[in-house]
C-alpha cells in the first residue's frame, strides 16, 4: 500500500512526464486502486504520453472504481477525451453494470446513445433487458439503432424478443435490427422477418433475405420461393443465395422437378449477378439442379478466375461441375485452343473419371503445353483405368518431363503385369532423383523374380546410390529371400545403406530373433543414426527377446538413442526395465526423466507408482504435470489399490 | 554420400502440428520473446520448423518444445527458433519512400535542432536490425546528410535483435548482390568494398553502430537503452499481440527525447496501439513524433 501511496504522490506532483509515466504504469502494474481518481483526472492531460499512459493503466485496473471515475468524462466538451472514457469503459464496463444502465434514463440523448454503445460491449445477458428496453421507449431514434446494434453485438437469445417487436419502427432502425437478428439467430424471428418481408422498401427486404439466408432455417424455405416470381432481378437474385445458403445443395434435389427447373432458371440469371457472393451460391446450386446449359455458363465463369486469387471460388465451380457430371460443354472445351477452361475441365475429369472425359484427355494430351499435360497424367494416374495403359507407356517412352514420367510410373507400378519390369528397371538410370525414387517404388510394387534378380546383382555395384536402392528394393520385396544381401548390407560402409538394411525388417518383423545378433551389433554403430534405428526397430517390433537389446540402449551416449529406447520400453510394457527406467526418471536428466515417467505410467506396478510419487515433488513443472499424469494413467487402469 | 534417400525415403514422415503443441510452443515463443503466433499462422510454424524436426531426428512438435526446454543444445536451438519465427527478409534502402522522408525531413530537422542547441549527439536505436541492412542503411544516409561534417559529430546508432544469428552477420556486414538489390548504385560505389564477388560495408560506417541483442518484452532491458532521437522498428510489432505492442510502443516512447520520431514498417500502424504520437503523413510513409 505503501508503494501504491508513492506512486500517487508521483502521479499528481506535477513531476516530468517520463515520471508521471512511469507512476501510471507502475499503478497499472500493482493494481492500485487508489490511484484511479488521480489516473482518471490524467486522461484529460494535454500531454499525449501521459494521457496514453493513464489509459492502459486504468484498462488494467479495472473495477468498479475506474468505471465510476471515468464515467463523468463521458459529458467532457472534448470529443477526444469522451472517445477514450468510452473505450476504456468499454472494456472495463461490465465490472459495474448498474452504473452504466443508470445511464440509459440519462437526460442527455448523447449519454443515453454512450450508454447504449458501452452496454454493447460488456457480454453480459444482464445488459439485454435495459437495452431492449431503450429500443422499445426510448424517444430517440440514435438510442434506439444504437441499441439494437448492441443487442447484436451481444448475441445474445434472450434479446430477440425485443428486436422482433423492433422490426415495425422506423427504416433507420430497421437496418440494425436486421442485422442483430441475423447474427443472434434466433428461431422465433423467422417468423417476424418474414411479416416484414411484405411490407418493406426493396432495400429493407433485401436485408431480410439475406438475414435469413445467414440464419439458415429451413422455415423460411417456402415463404423465400413464394416470393421468387414477383422479386425484382437483384432481390431474385438475393433470395437464390439465400435458398441455397439454407438448403444447402443436396436438399435442393428434394425440391419437385417444377420447381428445381424454376429454381434452375434462376440461378443461371443469379451466375451474371455483380455479386461474387450470389454467383457463388448460384453455382453450388446448380452442382445440384445442373443441366448441360448450366455446365457451360459455370464452366465459363471458372475459366476467368484466377487460381491464385480466387482459389476457393475455383474449388466451388469445380464441385460443382463435378456435381452435374460429364457434359458435352466439358468435352469441347478439352478441345478448344483456350488453356483455362481445359484446366478447369482437367480438374473435374479427376473427380468423375468418366470415360468420355478421360478419352478425351488422351487425345489432346500430345498438343497440350507441359504444365496441362502434367494434370491430366495426374488425372489418368488418379482414375486408374485398365484401359489407359498403352497411353503411359508411350508417355514413358517418349516424354521427358520429370513430374510427367514419375506420374506414368506411379501408375504402371500400381497397375502392375507382366512385361513393365525390364522398362521401370531402366527408369533407376535416370538423371533425375525424383524420378528414380518414383522408379523404385513402381519396381517394388510390381515384383517379380526378374526384378529380384537385377537388384540382387545391382547389390554387388560399386556405386553406393546403386546399392541403396537396391537394398531398399530387397529388403520390401522380403528379407526372407535376400538373407545374404541384407546381412552384407547390414556391415556395409555406407551408413544411409546399414540404416536402410535395418529399416528393412520394420514391415513385417517376421524372424527378426534370427537377425538378433547383427542388429544387436549395430547398437554400437558409430553413426548415430543407425544406433537410433536399430532402436526404432527394436521399439516396433514385438518379441520378449527384443527387451534386453532396448535396455542395452539405455546405456548409449546419445540422449535421444536413449529417449527412443525408454519410448520403446514403455510402449512394449517392459516390466523388466522399470528399476532402470525409475533410475532415469530421478535422474538428473530432465528430458529422459520426461520420458521415463511416461514409460513408467505406461508399464504401471508398484515400483512404478512409488517412483512416481516421489517425482511428484520435482522441481521443474513440466516434469511434476508428467508425473501427475502418470499416476492418473496407472489409477485409471485399476491399479488405485497401490 | 548425400544420399538421395536419407532425403526421400527413410525420412518420409511428415509432420503436422496438433492443437496442443501448438499452443505449447506458442507460449513457449511468446514467455521468451513476445512474439504472438496467430492461429492463422500456425501453418508457419509448422512450415518453418518441420526441417528442423527433420533435422534434430525428431518425433513430433512436442517432443521439439522438449528439446528447447530440456536439450544440451537448447540454447543454440532457441536462436534457431527465433530465426524461424521471425522472417528476416530485408535489404538496404529497403522502402525508398520512408527512407527518403527519413533523410530530407527527419535527419535533417534533427540535424538542424542539434545544431541549434549546440549539442552535435545523434542518437538512433534501430530496434529489430535482423542482419544488418537496416542500420548501415540508416549510417549512409546519416554521412550523405552531414557529409564532411561527419568527424565532428558523435553519432551512435544502436542496432539491436532478438537473434544471435542474425546479429552475428549484421556485424561481419558482407552482403550478396541480393541484399543490395534496391540500393542506388553511386551509393554501393561509395559505401562498399567488393570482395570475392561480395560487398563489405567500409569499417567507418561500421564504427557508427553498436550491435546487440535485445528481447523487446524486457521491459528493463529497453529502458537500458540510450535514449534516442530517432527510433526505427520496422517490421517487428507484426509478431506481436496488442498488448506486447502497447508495451513496446511505450517503452519507445519513453525512450525518444521530446521530438523525437518513430519510424514503422510500411503495413504497420499504432492504429488501436497508441495515440500519444503525433503523426505526419508524407508521400509514401507516415512518421510517428513524441510532442516537444
Amino acid at each position: 500500500m505503501q508503494d501504491c501511496k508513492k506512486i500517487v504522490a508521483a502521479l499528481q506532483g506535477g513531476g516530468d512526464s517520463s515520471d508521471i509515466r512511469e507512476a501510471a504504469w507502475q499503478a497499472g502494474e500493482n493494481g492500485c486502486q487508489e490511484a484511479v481518481p488521480a489516473l482518471a483526472g490524467l486522461l484529460a492531460s494535454g500531454n499525449l504520453g501521459i494521457q496514453e499512459a493513464a489509459d492502459q493503466a486504468l484498462r488494467r485496473i479495472g473495477g468498479k472504481a475506474t468505471v465510476e471515475a471515468v464515467i463523468p468524462l463521458l459529458r467532457s466538451d472534448e470529443a477526444p477525451v469522451r472517445n477514450l472514457a468510452m473505450d476504456i469503459l468499454r472494456e472495463t464496463g461490465a465490472q459495474d453494470l448498474p452504473s452504466l444502465v443508470g445511464l440509459l434514463h440519462d437526460e442527455d440523448d448523447d449519454i443515453r446513445i454512450f450508454a447504449s454503445d458501452i452496454l454493447g460491449s460488456t457480454g453480459s445477458v444482464a445488459a439485454v433487458a435495459p437495452l431492449g428496453e431503450a429500443l422499445l421507449r426510448d424517444p430517440e431514434v440514435n438510442v434506439r439503432y444504437q441499441a439494437a446494434v448492441s443487442l447484436g453485438e451481444l448475441g445474445l437469445k434472450d434479446a430477440a424478443r425485443y428486436l422482433n417487436k423492433a422490426l415495425g419502427d422506423e427504416e433507420w432502425v430497421q437496418f440494425s435490427v436486421i442485422e442483430a437478428l441475423a447474427k443472434i439467430r434466433d428461431d422465433s424471428s423467422i417468423g417476424a422477418l418474414a411479416k416484414a418481408l411484405h411490407k418493406s422498401s426493396d432495400l429493407v427486404a433485401s436485408m431480410i433475405v439475406e438475414a435469413l439466408g445467414e440464419m439458415g432455417n429451413v422455415k423460411a424455405v417456402t415463404m423465400l420461393m413464394k416470393h421468387l416470381d414477383a422479386a425484382s432481378t437483384a432481390l431474385r437474385n438475393k433470395i437464390c443465395k439465400a435458398i441455397v445458403q439454407i438448403l444447402g445443395g443436396k436438399s435442393l434435389k428434394l425440391l419437385s422437378e417444377a420447381e428445381r427447373e424454376r429454381f434452375g432458371h434462376y440461378l443461371l440469371v443469379a451466375l451474371t449477378d455483380e455479386d461474387e457472393a450470389v454467383q457463388d451460391a448460384a453455382m453450388t446450386g446448380l452442382g445440384f439442379v445442373g443441366g448441360e446449359k448450366a455446365s457451360a455458363e459455370v464452366l465459363a465463369l471458372a475459366s476467368g478466375l484466377d487460381p491464385d486469387r480466387d482459389h476457393d471460388r475455383l474449388v466451388l465451380a469445380v464441385d460443382a461441375l463435378a456435381g452435374m457430371g460429364p457434359t458435352r460443354a466439358l468435352e469441347l472445351a478439352l478441345e478448344g485452343d483456350d488453356a483455362r477452361p481445359a484446366q478447369v475441365v482437367v480438374d473435374v475429369a479427376r473427380r468423375l473419371c468418366s470415360a468420355p472425359l478421360c478419352e478425351a484427355m488422351k487425345s489432346v494430351f500430345w498438343g497440350r503445353d507441359r504444365d496441362l499435360q502434367r494434370e491430366i497424367a495426374q488425372a489418368l494416374c488418379v482414375c486408374a483405368r485398365p484401359e489407359d495403359k498403352p497411353f503411359f507407356l508411350e508417355v514413358l517412352g517418349r516424354h521427358e518431363d520429370g513430374t510427367v514420367l514419375k506420374t506414368a510410373l506411379e501408375y504402371i507400378g500400381a497397375l502392375g503385369g507382366e512385361g513393365v519390369g525390364e522398362l521401370l528397371f531402366g527408369f533407376l538410370e535416370h538423371p533425375y532423383d525424383d524420378v528414380k525414387e518414383a522408379a523404385l517404388e513402381a519396381c517394388v510394387q510390381v515384383g517379380g523374380q526378374g526384378l529380384d534378380d537385377r537388384f540382387r546383382a545391382m547389390f554387388a555395384e560399386q556405386d553406393p546410390v546403386r546399392r541403396l536402392m537396391a537394398v531398399y528394393a530387397m529388403g520390401k520385396l522380403g528379407v526372407a529371400g535376400h538373407v545374404d544381401e541384407i546381412r552384407a548390407a547390414l556391415d556395409d560402409e555406407v551408413p544411409d545403406i546399414r540404416k536402410v538394411a535395418l529399416e528393412s525388417f520394420g514391415d513385417s518383423c517376421v524372424d527378426l530373433g534370427q537377425w538378433l545378433p547383427a542388429i544387436r551389433e549395430r547398437l554400437h554403430d558409430e553413426h548415430r543414426e543407425v544406433r537410433l534405428t536399430v532402436v526404432e526397430l527394436l521399439g516396433h517390433c514385438e518379441g520378449e527377446e527384443l527387451l534386453p537389446c532396448l535396455e542395452e540402449a539405455l546405456d548409449d551416449e546419445d540422449d535421444w538413442v536413449r529417449v527412443r529406447a525408454v519410448e520403446a520400453l514403455g510402449r512394449r510394457g517392459a516390466e523388466a526395465a522399470v528399476p532402470r527406467l525409475v533410475e532415469i526418471a530421478t535422474g538428473t536428466n530432465t528430458l529422459l526423466a520426461l520420458k521415463a515417467v511416461e514409460a513408467l505410467g505406461a508399464i504401471g506396478g508398484k515400483t512404478a507408482f512409488r517412483a512416481l510419487l516421489e517425482v511428484l515433488d520435482a522441481e521443474d513443472p513440466e516434469l511434476q504435470a508428467a508425473a501427475e499424469d502418470a499416476v492418473a494413467r496407472i489409477q485409471e487402469s485399476g491399479e488405485e489399490e497401490l | 554420400m548425400a544420399s538421395l534417400f536419407t532425403k526421400t525415403i527413410s525420412l518420409k514422415k511428415e509432420f503436422t502440428i496438433e492443437p496442443e503443441e501448438f499452443a505449447q510452443l506458442r507460449d513457449f515463443i511468446y514467455a521468451q520473446s513476445g512474439i504472438y503466433i496467430a492461429d492463422n499462422r500456425k501453418y508457419l510454424l509448422e512450415n518453418r520448423l518441420r526441417n528442423r524436426l527433420k533435422q534434430l531426428n525428431l518425433k513430433s512438435f512436442g517432443e521439439y518444445y522438449y528439446y528447447l526446454q530440456y536439450d544440451a543444445g537448447r540454447k543454440q536451438e532457441l536462436n534457431r527458433l527465433f530465426e524461424v519465427v521471425t522472417t528476416n527478409e530485408t535489404s538496404f534502402f529497403r522502402n525508398p519512400p520512408q527512407l527518403k522522408v527519413f533523410q530530407d525531413h527527419v535527419l535533417r530537422e534533427v540535424v538542424e535542432a542539434q545544431r541549434k542547441a549546440g549539442d552535435r549527439r545523434i542518437r538512433i536505436w534501430s530496434a529489430g536490425c535482423s542482419t544488418g541492412e537496416e542500420p548501415y542503411t540508416m549510417a549512409i544516409q546519416l554521412c550523405e546528410v552531414l557529409g564532411a561534417e561527419l568527424p565532428g559529430w558523435n553519432v551512435r546508432i544502436t542496432a539491436n535483435d532478438l537473434s544471435e544469428g542474425v546479429l552475428a552477420s549484421a556485424r561481419r556486414g558482407v552482403y550478396t548482390e541480393y541484399a543490395l538489390r534496391t540500393t542506388p548504385p553511386e551509393m554501393i560505389r561509395k559505401y562498399f568494398v567488393q570482395t570475392d564477388g561480395n560487398y563489405a560495408v567500409r569499417e567507418d560506417l561500421k564504427k557508427l553502430i553498436s550491435f546487440g541483442q535485445i528481447n523487446l518484452s524486457d521491459r528493463m532491458q529497453l529502458k537500458r537503452v540510450e535514449r534516442s532521437h530517432i527510433v526505427f522498428c520496422r517490421n517487428v510489432i507484426i509478431y506481436f499481440d496488442d498488448e506486447m505492442k502497447k508495451r513496446v510502443i511505450s517503452s519507445f516512447y519513453d525512450n525518444l527525447l521530446p521530438g523525437g520520431y518513430l519510424l514503422i514498417g510500411h503495413s504497420e500502424s499504432l492504429h488501436n496501439i497508441s495515440r500519444a504520437f503525433k503523426p505526419t503523413h508524407y508521400p509514401g510513409a507516415i512518421i510517428y513524433r513524441k510532442e516537444e
